[in-house]
């Protein structure tokens, strides 16, 4: 998705600096790293929501907060389950 | 071992207003790997958009869907470190890509073909397919190693049922 705004700027960019009588490959390279610094500030943006719906999904259908629970609870004593045993 | 508060089935705009929160914490930390993520693909863009170039909307396409889901991929797994207490380190990251790379192409290019495909159809087909693989990234990131075909089963089996959350959580920040 960060890529959608990636190319809006590149163009939207490039248009403005040939608008401005810039040359084609001055344009093309401003579009292109104004476009490209948009898409890395952009992408923690859009991934972190992903992976916290995976997280949710997670929750929601396979339990997860339940299996982390469990596996934070300490090791039974040894000399408990021998008593119990 | 991530956090219990985490760990909570929340609505649709909660979990977006958590998202918002952890970006914020962690904002730049994640920017520096999808910088890392995203520089093979600046090299790309200046060839193939340049002014004289005649690259088919295919490549372009396929290649911002395979770079768009490495990107993601590294993120999402320096994320999930930083939220389990580690360290957000850009070379782990990308270690996990390059393990990682032949699902993240494979899955990447035919998710950014139906993408296309359905949006050039009539739109909603490509939101439908956008939301069914809205967690792919993150399966290949969080999971157990899994092949192309079994993390594109596994993002759509994850999604089915809570599709329209899933496009409200990928579509809103964008």
């Amino acid at each position: 998705m960060s890529f959608v705004a990636n190319s809006l700027v590149t163009d939207a960019v490039s248009a403005f600096i040939k608008a401005l009588g810039g040359g084609a490959m001055p344009a093309h390279l401003a579009g292109m790293l104004s476009g490209t610094m948009t898409a890395m500030l952009l992408t923690p943006v859009v991934a972190v929501p992903q992976a916290l719906l995976y997280l949710d999904l997670r929750v929601r259908k396979e339990a997860l907060d339940i299996e982390a629970g469990l596996a934070a609870l300490p090791a039974p004593q040894a000399g408990l389950a021998a008593e119990q045993a | 071992m991530l956090p219990t508060e985490l760990l909570q089935p929340r609505s649709a705009s909660e979990l977006i207003d958590v998202a918002a929160q952890v970006v914020r914490r962690h904002y730049w930390k994640l920017v520096d790997v999808a910088v890392l993520a995203l520089l093979p693909y600046f090299a790309f863009d200046i060839v193939y958009r340049a002014p004289d170039s005649d690259a088919p909307l295919l490549v372009m396409v396929l290649t911002t869907g395979i770079v768009g889901t490495a990107a993601d991929v590294a993120v999402i797994a320096a994320l999930l470190r930083v939220l389990e207490g580690g360290d957000a380190s850009p070379r782990a990251a990308l270690g996990l890509v390059r393990r990682r790379l032949w699902p993240i192409v494979a899955a990447g290019t035919y998710r950014a073909a139906l993408v296309l495909g359905g949006l050039l159809l009539v739109v909603v087909p490509g939101l439908y397919v956008l939301a069914s693989y809205a967690v792919l990234a993150a399966v290949i990131a969080a999971g157990p190693k899994l092949g192309a075909r079994a993390a594109l089963r596994r993002a759509r089996t994850l999604t089915a049922g809570y599709r329209w959350r899933a496009l409200g959580c990928v579509g809103c920040p964008t």
